[in-house]
């Protein structure tokens, strides 16, 4: 036996194995998919999904119980003027002028660190606005971040409060890599929700935000 | 101020660090005038409870002066408060519940990541414990912020000896839960394992609430008579085939209910004891939980099974099989201290309850180290130790 015959042979065996192989798998695929059962959207909301969901913005979500009335979160949450005091990492909130002259709160002006320290601003409108049950926001058009964002306040159980769910999305520009850069340089999002929100529960519930000393509240 | 400070594993020091201050509306500065040493200290002390920082000030159980108060504070000045080692701010939904040691806002935000990423649920705060609770400067020293001063602090009547109410701010009502989550019924027998402080705590509130039987389990015969002395039966493991003898001593039963007072840093012989400490030193994780395997083994028929034994991460070979086939019923938790604080004080004043039997050192605080190492080593002489400031007045 030579030893072109055997490599050929042996180029012929492996392509059959290979063929063999793939029959199986997409036979495999085939009753795979025949016997899984057609998914259903389940009651969960789509930013828990297993999947990346698809798009140019980074959607981040947080539900928190506060045992206050849905209006006083509500109210509370309106008033531009105390997000710094649970959004930390806000250093002012400044009330603008709206389109008619007028003061409604509607137009803000956000001012928050950067990661080397430097303050940065970004102007902010609130595009919809349910009294008692849902504020909704956008970055003004331009911002180097496009920011969108809405909370939400609804009635929990009887006695347990309301129950507040914050929704924020980035779109950085450069997708992906972009919306990265822009964690590394303004903060991680959805920790920043998380704390904003348990800074708030404990302000609304409490007075007061726990602190040892060196995390001091600012005033 | 003067105060206990955690360097590392086996490393106490009482040093001079900055008097704390008052940070928020509803808090209160205590002057201590008594703090004691607690078996979860001892964990901290053997460095198995992480979160730890060096500096941190320790202790969780103390007593003392009211010297300052915030705003909101419901405290006057010159009152006498034992404080609860959980810090509960009354009003989120725990609280509300009476469940105070799960309370939601008393851990700074934070340090709430770390529990929350591996608990499922982020930790309320403690005093004088891990930074995973909070890092709260704690009361083994000359002064402590309290927040929350007008939920947790309990004030104390003239006419109490500090030694006879220091015990409400942890160990009497984590006993008093204990037994509680034993559920006890009329004729029933409750198996205790550790007779250190919680244990015998346990034994004498099991025998408060009806237990027929109290069975008391550890190796050191001084607390074994302690818990003797209470009006337990006693088994000496050492000596004693423990499942053995709980199926002998109740008539083939079993025990009704089971008390775990032992926690992960149980000791003894058993293999699977070993298995886990070989995994704790190599940095695995792993909780020694010998105490409550056995306590499910000997544990009846449906009978109920309480841990007030501190865990912190993992148990290997826990055994599901029993709990489940057996139908046994598991409850635990950190103590919800400000729940029994007035019951038991009226117990205590009712003279129901003797809480200094346990006493066996008092020491100045400035002597803290040696109250740790022999608290630590010589469990059999020293059950339990109660530092005293400058401020008691007390003197040797």
């Amino acid at each position: 036996m030579t030893h072109s015959t055997s490599s050929k042979s042996q180029r012929t065996a492996a392509l059959l194995v290979a063929a063999a192989v793939l029959a199986v798998t997409v036979m495999g695929v085939r009753s795979a998919t025949a016997a899984r059962p057609q998914l259903q959207p389940d009651s969960a909301p789509a930013r828990t999904s297993k999947r990346s969901q698809p798009g140019r913005y980074s959607v981040t979500g947080r539900t928190v119980l506060i045992n206050r009335p849905r209006q006083e979160v509500y109210d509370f949450w309106r008033d531009a003027a105390n997000l710094p005091q649970f959004m930390e990492d806000l250093e002012s909130v400044e009330v603008l002028p709206s389109d008619d002259g007028t003061a409604t709160g509607t137009k803000t002006r956000w001012t928050s660190r950067n990661a080397i320290g430097g303050l940065e601003s970004v102007d902010i409108s609130i595009v919809h606005d349910m009294p008692g049950e849902m504020i909704a926001w956008k970055s003004a058009d331009g911002a180097m971040v496009d920011t969108r964002g809405k909370v939400t306040f609804s009635n929990a159980a009887e006695g347990r409060g309301t129950i507040v769910t914050a929704i924020q999305s980035h779109a950085a520009p450069g997708g992906m890599v972009g919306n990265a850069l822009a964690k590394l340089w303004s903060g991680d999002p959805a920790l920043q929700m998380r704390h904003a929100l348990k800074r708030l529960k404990m302000l609304l519930e409490t007075g007061e935000i726990a602190t040892v000393g060196h995390d001091a509240p600012k005033t | 101020m003067r105060a206990v400070t955690w360097h590392g594993k086996h490393d106490v020091r009482v040093e001079t660090v900055p008097d704390p201050r008052i940070l928020n509306p509803r808090d209160a500065i205590i002057e201590v005038t008594s703090t004691a040493i607690c078996g979860s200290d001892v964990h901290l002390y053997d460095g198995v409870v992480p979160g730890m920082q060096k500096g941190d000030i320790l202790g969780h159980e103390f007593m003392g002066r009211v010297v300052e108060v915030g705003a909101d504070s419901t405290l006057n000045v010159g009152e006498r408060v034992v404080v609860p080692f959980t810090i509960s701010c009354g009003s989120c939904f725990f609280c509300q519940k009476t469940q105070f040691s799960a309370c939601d806002n008393s851990n700074p935000v934070s340090a709430q990541d770390a529990t929350e990423a591996s608990y499922g649920h982020a930790l309320s705060g403690l005093f004088g414990y891990t930074h995973l609770t909070g890092g709260y400067p704690g009361g083994q020293a000359e002064y402590v912020r309290v927040p929350f001063s007008d939920v947790g602090p309990i004030v104390i009547p003239d006419g109490f000896e500090d030694d006879t109410v220091l015990f409400l701010s942890d160990i009497l009502p984590t006993g008093w839960m204990a037994a509680e989550n034993a559920e006890i019924e009329p004729g029933d027998t409750v198996a205790v394992w550790g007779c250190g402080p919680v244990g015998l705590f346990a034994i004498q509130s099991a025998l408060l609430m009806g237990a027929e039987t109290v069975i008391a389990i550890d190796h050191y015969p001084n607390r074994l008579q302690l818990a003797r002395g209470l009006g337990a039966k006693i088994i000496d493991y050492s000596q004693t085939r423990v499942s053995e003898a709980l199926m002998e001593m109740t008539g083939g039963l079993g025990p009704d209910a089971v008390i775990d007072a032992v926690g992960m840093e149980s000791h003894g012989f058993a293999p699977d004891r070993l298995l886990d400490r070989a995994k704790q030193a190599v940095g695995l994780g792993v909780d020694s939980a010998h105490a409550l395997r056995e306590a499910i083994y000997a544990c009846r028929k449906g009978g109920r099974v309480s841990v007030p034994g501190v865990y912190g991460g993992f148990s290997d070979s826990f055994p599901t099989g029993a709990l489940m086939q057996k139908g046994l019923t598991l409850r635990s938790g950190q103590t919800h201290v400000q729940r029994y604080s007035k019951e038991l004080l009226h117990r205590i004043a009712d003279g129901e309850i003797d809480t200094t039997f346990l006493i066996s050192h008092r020491l100045p605080l400035e002597e803290a180290a040696t109250g740790y190492h022999n608290f630590a080593f010589n469990q059999n002489d020293w059950t339990k130790v109660v530092l005293k400031t400058p401020a008691s007045g007390w003197s040797a």
